[in-house]
C-alpha cells in the first residue's frame, strides 16, 4: 500500500536520529571504560554527586520546558538566593532555615511564572529580568560577598550520609521520583503537558493556563531551593556565585534527555539521564586531565547537537 | 475536470503527494501525454507542469501579490527582466478574473478567495498544465466560492486539466466532468458526473449503505421547558451588534453567515473567549456575566473551535489524555489522579464517539481529521458521564461549535451529526456556526442568519429554506425582512 511509502520518509529521519544517539552513547561509553579510574565506586559517586546538583536544577527546568516556556535563565540565581536565605536564617534552626529557603525559592520563581502566565510575557526575557533583580537586590543586601551561617550547627543534619550516598544524591533521587509522579500522575502534570502541547487549545477547552504555568514555575523554584539548601550546607557559606552557571548545565541536561524544547513532551527520567550523561562526560574529561575550557566547548557541542536532534524529532 | 472524492484516510493526499514528487510510488507508473514519467522532487513536478494548490496556502502575507507569484519559481531568470515578468503575472491574474492592479497590493490585504486565486495564478505563471486543487473552498464563504469556481471553469475551458479534491459533493456536481472515488487507498469507482447521483457517490465513498446524513430531531417535548439560555443584546465592538436569541434544552440553534458576518464571533463570545464582548446572558434563569470564563465553565459551556489543529487537539498527547484533559476534580484531585476512573471515562467517551478503545494509548496525531474531531467532541462527554454517575451531578450544559465538520469526510460527518443529536437528547443546548449552509440547515432545529454583525433573519422550527437563508446572509437586512418570520 502506498501508505508504506509515506511512513518511510518519516521513519528514515527518526532512524538517523537514533543512530546518531547510539553512536554518541557508544563513544562516551568506550572512552569512559578506557579511562583509568572511571570504573570505580569513587568515580560512580562523583558522577552521581555532580549529576545531582545539575539534575536538581534540571528537574525544575523540566517543568518550565514542558510548559512550553522553553527555559529560565534565573534558576541559578534562585539557587543562590535560596542558599543565602538558608544560611542567613540558621538562627531559626535546621528546619526553619530550610522552610525559609524553600519559601524564597518558590516565591522568586512563582513571581516570574505569574508575569509569564497572566501577562503572556516572553518567558526568557522575564527570566533575564528576574536574574537582574535577584542579582541586584542580592548584591545590595549581601554587599556582594560571602555570607556565613549564624549558627553553623544548624546545617549539620544536612551533611549526613546514608551509606555511600550523601544528602545531595538522596534529595536528587527522591526529587526525580516526585517530579515524575507530579508530571505523569497528577492533574497538574497532565494539564501542564497539555498546555505545553497546545496553549490555545488548552485555553479553548477551559484549562486555567495562567495558574498552571505559575505553579510550574513555583515547582521549578522549589527544586532550586533544594539545590540551594544542600549547597549551603556543603560549603558552609553562600554567595550570589553559589548557583552561577547552573542554568546552562541544567538546560543541557533537559535537552540531552530528550524533552522537547517546544513543550508538551518530556519527563523527569529523561532529565536524570541527561544529567548523568553530562556528569559522566565531565568525569571522563577530569580524569583525562582536560581543562575547564575543553569542558565548556564539549557541553556547547552537546547542547547544540541535542537541539538539532530534537528539532528533527519534532517534525 | 476530474473530481477526486473519498473519506479522510482514503488516500487522496497521498496520491497527490506522489504526483507532486513528495513520495515515490512503491509500484505502478505515472503517464503524462502517454509517456511514462518519474517524478522525484517537487521541482521536477513543476517542470512537468503539475501544480498543487493546497488547503494551507503557501504564500507570504507581507509580500506583494506579484512577488508572491514569482516566489520560488524556476521560471525566473537569475537577472529579473521586470517588464516581462510583470506582463506575464498580469495576464495570469486577468485570466482568473482579477484586476491586474492587484499585483502591487500586499497579499495580506486580500480576501481568502483572492488569495486562493493568487495561488492559482502563481501556478499558471509556472506553466502548469495540470492543476490539483485540494479543498480550495474549505475556508471560503458562499459568494467567494462562486467566484473561485467560475475562475476554475474558465481555466478548464482554456485547456488546463484540473483535479479537484473536495468534501463538498455539491461542487463536484457543479463543476466536474468526471469523478473518481478513492476508498482505503484504491479506486472504488470512476464515473461521468452526469451518470451518477449524490446518494450513489456517498455510498461508494463510505463503502456501505447510506441512510441519511442528518439524524431526526429529538421529540420537541423540551420546548415546553422554556429556554435554558437567553442571550440579550450581545455586542462586540465593530463586529457584532445587538444580537439576541434563546436556546432551549435539546435544541440545535444554527447561526448562518458569511465570513466576517460576526456569526463565528457570536459563538466564540458565548464561550467567553472574546474579551470585549458585552450583553446579558441568562443561563437556567440566572444571570451570567459574559466575560466570566470560570462561571461559564462551571455552568458547562464547552467550545469546539473551527481550528482543530490550533485550538482543538493536543498533538503530542495520547488519545486517552486528550479525552480526559478536562476531567473534573472528583476524578483528578489536587494530589494523585484516580487513574482507573480516568481510564473508564476515556473508554466510555471513546465508545460513545466511535474511536477504537484499543488505540487509546496512541498519539492522537495518528488519527485522521474526522477521528480527531470525534476526540474533541468526546472530551465534553466525560462531564456528562460524571454527572450521571454521581447522581447529583450538574445539569447538562451548552455546546458551542464553530465549523464542527471542517475537513471531515462524509462518513465521519454523519457520525458527528449523530453525536450532536445525542448531546441534545441528554438535554444539552447547542449553538453552531457553519459556513456550509447545507450542513447548517440539515442539522439545526432553528436557524438565525447574520449579515454584517446583525441578525437578518430567524427561522424557528426547521422553517429555514436555503434560498431565503442565502438571501439573508448576502443582502442587506431590508431586502430580506419580508421573508424573515419573527419568533
Amino acid at each position: 500500500m502506498s501508505v508504506l511509502g509515506l511512513r518511510r520518509a518519516t521513519f528514515e529521519r527518526s532512524r538517523v536520529v537514533s543512530v546518531v544517539k547510539a553512536a554518541v552513547l557508544a563513544v562516551i561509553t568506550a572512552s569512559a571504560v578506557l579511562t583509568p579510574g572511571f570504573l570505580t565506586p569513587a568515580s560512580a559517586i562523583a558522577i552521581l554527586d555532580h549529576a545531582a546538583l545539575i539534575g536538581l536544577v534540571g528537574l525544575g527546568m523540566t517543568f518550565i520546558t514542558i510548559s512550553g516556556n522553553q527555559l529560565s535563565l534565573s534558576l541559578g540565581a534562585t539557587l543562590s538566593a535560596a542558599a543565602l536565605v538558608c544560611v542567613a536564617t540558621t538562627g531559626l534552626g535546621t528546619w526553619g532555615a530550610c522552610a525559609a529557603a524553600i519559601l524564597a525559592g518558590i516565591l522568586l520563581q512563582a513571581a516570574q511564572g505569574l508575569v509569564i502566565g497572566y501577562f503572556g510575557a516572553n518567558p526568557i526575557i522575564v527570566s533575564i529580568a528576574g536574574l537582574g533583580l535577584i542579582l541586584g537586590i542580592g548584591t545590595h543586601l549581601t554587599g556582594g560577598g560571602e555570607v556565613y551561617p549564624v549558627v553553623v550547627d544548624a546545617l549539620k543534619p544536612l551533611q549526613t550520609h546514608i551509606g555511600p550516598l550523601n544528602m545531595l544524591i538522596i534529595v536528587f533521587l527522591i526529587g526525580v521520583v516526585v517530579a515524575e509522579l507530579l508530571l505523569s500522575r497528577t492533574r497538574f502534570g497532565r494539564q501542564l503537558i497539555a498546555i505545553g502541547s497546545n496553549a490555545r487549545a488548552a485555553a479553548a477547552s477551559g484549562l486555567r493556563t495562567p495558574a498552571v504555568v505559575t505553579a510550574a514555575y513555583a515547582v521549578a523554584g522549589l527544586f532550586c531551593a533544594f539545590a540551594g539548601i544542600i549547597a549551603a550546607a556543603r560549603f558552609r557559606y553562600a554567595s550570589l556565585e553559589t548557583g552561577a552557571g547552573y542554568d546552562y548545565d541544567a538546560f543541557g541536561s533537559v535537552l540531552i534527555g530528550g524533552t522537547l524544547l517546544r513543550g508538551g513532551f518530556g519527563s523527569a527520567w529523561r532529565t536524570m539521564l541527561g544529567a548523568l550523561l553530562l556528569a559522566a562526560v565531565h568525569t571522563v574529561l577530569v580524569l583525562r586531565g582536560y581543562s575547564q575550557e575543553a569542558q565548556y566547548v564539549l557541553l556547547g557541542v552537546f547542547v547544540l547537537g541535542a537541539v538539532c536532534l530534537s528539532s528533527q524529532e519534532e517534525r | 475536470m476530474l473530481g477526486l472524492c473519498g473519506e479522510n484516510g482514503a488516500g487522496k493526499s497521498t496520491l497527490v503527494k506522489i504526483l507532486m514528487g513528495v513520495y515515490r510510488p512503491d509500484s505502478g507508473s505515472i503517464h503524462l501525454d502517454g509517456k511514462p514519467v518519474t517524478i522525484r522532487s517537487t521541482r521536477e513536478g513543476q517542470g512537468l507542469g503539475i501544480a498543487l494548490v493546497s488547503q494551507e496556502l503557501s504564500l507570504a502575507n507581507d509580500l506583494s501579490v506579484e512577488d508572491n507569484i514569482w516566489l520560488g519559481s524556476t521560471r525566473v531568470p537569475m537577472l529579473h527582466r521586470r517588464r516581462a515578468l510583470r506582463q506575464r503575472a498580469a495576464e495570469a491574474v486577468a485570466t482568473l478574473g482579477l484586476d491586474p492592479a492587484i499585483l502591487d497590493r500586499p497579499l495580506g490585504a486580500l480576501s481568502l478567495a483572492e488569495r486562493q486565486l493568487v495561488e492559482i495564478a502563481r501556478n499558471l505563471c509556472r506553466d502548469a498544465r495540470i492543476l490539483i486543487l485540494d479543498e480550495p473552498t474549505a475556508t471560503l464563504s458562499d459568494g467567494d466560492i462562486a467566484k473561485l469556481l467560475a475562475a476554475i471553469r474558465g481555466l478548464a475551458a482554456q485547456g488546463c486539466a484540473v483535479i479537484y479534491i473536495t468534501h463538498r459533493l455539491g461542487e463536484v456536481f457543479e463543476i466536474c466532468d468526471r469523478v473518481t472515488v478513492l476508498r482505503n487507498g484504491s479506486v472504488a469507482g470512476s464515473h461521468d458526473v452526469a451518470a451518477i447521483d449524490r446518494g450513489r457517490l456517498i455510498e461508494e465513498m463510505i463503502g456501505r449503505q447510506f441512510d441519511g446524513m442528518y439524524p431526526p430531531a429529538a421529540s420537541t417535548a423540551s420546548d415546553a421547558a422554556g429556554p435554558i439560555l437567553d442571550v440579550r443584546g450581545l455586542s462586540i465592538p465593530s463586529v457584532v451588534h445587538d444580537v439576541s436569541f434563546a436556546v432551549a434544552a435539546g435544541e440545535i440553534v444554527g447561526i448562518a453567515g458569511q465570513i466576517g458576518s460576526g456569526a463565528a464571533e457570536v459563538v466564540r463570545a458565548l464561550a467567553g473567549l472574546v474579551p470585549d464582548a458585552s450583553g446579558l446572558l441568562t443561563w437556567r434563569g440566572r444571570p451570567l456575566r459574559i466575560g466570566a470564563r470560570a462561571d461559564m465553565l462551571k455552568a458547562g459551556f464547552a467550545f469546539v473551535s473551527e481550528d482543530r489543529g490550533g485550538e482543538g487537539m493536543f498533538r503530542n498527547l495520547s488519545i486517552r489524555n486528550n479525552l480526559v484533559v478536562t476531567a473534573p476534580r472528583a476524578l483528578s484531585p489536587l494530589w494523585f489522579d484516580r487513574v482507573r476512573a480516568l481510564d473508564e471515562v476515556a473508554i466510555y467517551a471513546a465508545e460513545r464517539v466511535g474511536i477504537d478503545t484499543g488505540r487509546l494509548r496512541h498519539p492522537v496525531s495518528q488519527l485522521s481529521g474526522g477521528n480527531q474531531q470525534k476526540v474533541v467532541f468526546g472530551r465534553f462527554l466525560n462531564r456528562k458521564h460524571i454527572a450521571g454517575d454521581a447522581g447529583a451531578g450538574r445539569p447538562p450544559g451548552l455546546l458551542l461549535m464553530n465549523e464542527p465538520t471542517r475537513g471531515v469526510d462524509v462518513g465521519a460527518r454523519a457520525d458527528l451529526y449523530r453525536l450532536m443529536r445525542e448531546y441534545c437528547r441528554s438535554g444539552f443546548g447547542l449553538v453552531v456556526y457553519s459556513s456550509d449552509l447545507e450542513e447548517l440547515l440539515g442539522m439545526s432545529d432553528s436557524v438565525i442568519t447574520m449579515y454584517r454583525g446583525r441578525i437578518s433573519g430567524r427561522y424557528p422550527g426547521r422553517a429555514a429554506d436555503i434560498t431565503k437563508v442565502l438571501a439573508d446572509i448576502t443582502h442587506a437586512p431590508q431586502a430580506s425582512k419580508a421573508s424573515a418570520t419573527s419568533p
